[in-house]
């Protein structure tokens, strides 16, 4: 295991034990001290939990959502950049966002089982604002709106792989890969950041595949290596993608797709 | 999905992550390679993660709470006591505290009266209140926004923009704790300010 992850376990644990005796005024000064590791406060959490202390698990509870509430306000503000909605509709819906994260948290928190919360809160908020938003687009109809503008320019990298092609180093057999032109073309015009979005929409058996070719530049055979797949998978994925691609970009602003 | 493949599946991503966030460029196709059984999974939270959560600032980066609170404490006002003071609730206060508010959209009026409650020159508060804007302002972050092609390297440039920081409006419209009457009172002084 990583030494970084078990001087983490290892410091939180020591953390957790030096805390003062549970329920005492020193105890809740420690629980409400901004700097105290969000681990520690899951921990506590589940502590008053098992004790069967209702007032305590509702005041850390409480704790936890305040101390993360600016964080979650900005994530709930930069999904909902990603979106092409009125401007009275963002603070209803960051509210929605919110709310329905806060939601979640709340049940995963007090779920004894999910362990991970006690070593690495933020990863796991990761995670459950990526169900979050997900859910939430997929409730609200916006699972993808095709608002993102595409790049007129001729990628470097294309215009380098065609001057490769004419020049060869030293004239010996070229190896030629044929790929679909027309897959490259469509995720080629997408803007980088753009890209990230709508490999989001993809179902999942499509998502490594672009991410390596368009995102990581490998080559179609690279990927089928590293995935340990065949070439024809990768492209029959690849054709996939553009099918979802096509049929998202082909509907316009309403554009919705569900996995 | 299994739980022990669920830990498994944060353990992978968040080493992942903690390399993004010690800067050293992860390459996907390692992660793919190496674990194989959650290829999907993980290339699902990898766009994920740079599409929306590298843009979001962690708590470290919004600000530690301290210095609001502190200075209320020294006046020997609790931070729920200090929210009443100034007819707002306590995460608007967090907020606040955290400078996780657009410093341009906070009204004049509250800074005034957070100056005479902390005892405090005016300009003093506005000065705690914009102060991580101004780290965050400047040429570093507009090259940040800008649009990358997806024919450039990566390496180069991150794939996600900065996101700015709430208005105090919108912080007021969507709080959960305000109430009605709270939200129309600051709403109409906001109005006044031409904010």
């Amino acid at each position: 295991m990583d030494m970084g992850v078990v001087e983490r376990r290892t410091a939180l644990a020591e953390m957790y034990s030096t805390l003062p005796p549970y329920a005492s005024a020193a105890f809740w000064c420690a629980v409400e001290d901004p700097t105290l590791p969000l681990e520690i406060l899951v921990k506590i959490l589940r502590a008053a939990i098992t004790s069967g202390d209702e007032q305590g698990r509702r005041r850390i509870l409480e704790w936890i959502i305040l101390r993360t509430q600016a964080m979650n306000l900005l994530w709930a503000q930069r999904v909902l950049q990603m979106l092409s909605l009125q401007v009275d509709e963002r603070s209803v819906l960051a509210r929605d966002l919110c709310a329905d994260l806060h939601e979640c948290m709340m049940r995963a928190l007090t779920d004894s089982e999910r362990l991970f919360w006690e070593e690495n809160f933020l990863h796991c908020l990761y995670f459950e604002r990526k169900h979050v938003y997900r859910s939430f687009l997929m409730r609200e109809g916006l699972w993808y709106k095709p608002s993102a503008s595409r790049g007129m320019r001729i990628p470097r990298a294309l215009v380098a792989s065609l001057d490769c092609l004419l020049q060869p180093p030293n004239h010996d057999h070229l190896p030629l890969e044929i790929e679909d032109e027309g897959v490259q073309g469509m995720f080629l015009s997408v803007e980088r950041s753009d890209l990230l979005q709508t490999v989001l929409c993809l179902p999942d058996k499509f998502k490594a595949v672009i991410l390596l070719i368009f995102w990581e530049g490998r080559s179609e055979k690279e990927t089928a290596q590293i995935l340990s797949v065949s070439d024809r998978t990768v492209r029959n994925r690849l054709q996939g993608a553009l099918a979802v691609l096509r049929s998202v970009l082909s509907s316009d602003n309403e554009g919705y797709f569900d996995a | 999905m299994h739980k022990e493949q669920d830990l498994s599946l944060l353990h992978i991503t968040a080493q992942y992550v903690a390399e993004v966030q010690a800067g050293r460029q992860p390459r996907l196709s390692d992660y793919l390679a190496r674990y194989p059984r959650y290829a999907d999974a993980i290339a699902d939270f990898v766009a994920y993660y740079h599409a929306v959560e590298e843009a979001v600032p962690s708590m470290d980066a919004i600000g530690t709470m301290t210095t609001l609170l502190t200075t209320a404490t020294g006046q020997r006002l609790l931070p729920s006591q200090l929210a009443a003071e100034l007819d707002l609730t306590i995460d608007v206060i967090l907020l606040l505290e955290q400078r996780a508010i657009a410093p341009a959209t906070i009204p004049h009026i509250l800074c005034e009266q957070m100056a005479t409650l902390l005892q405090q020159p005016s300009t003093v508060v506005q000065e705690y209140l914009g102060s991580l804007d101004q780290r965050q302002s400047g040429s570093a972050v507009q090259k940040r926004k800008q649009q990358m092609k997806i024919a450039e390297e990566g390496a180069d440039y991150p794939a996600s923009s900065v996101v700015d920081k709430p208005s105090f409006r919108a912080i007021v419209e969507t709080s959960l704790q305000l109430s009605a009457e709270q939200r129309s009172r600051w709403c109409a002084m906001l109005d006044a300010e031409g904010i």
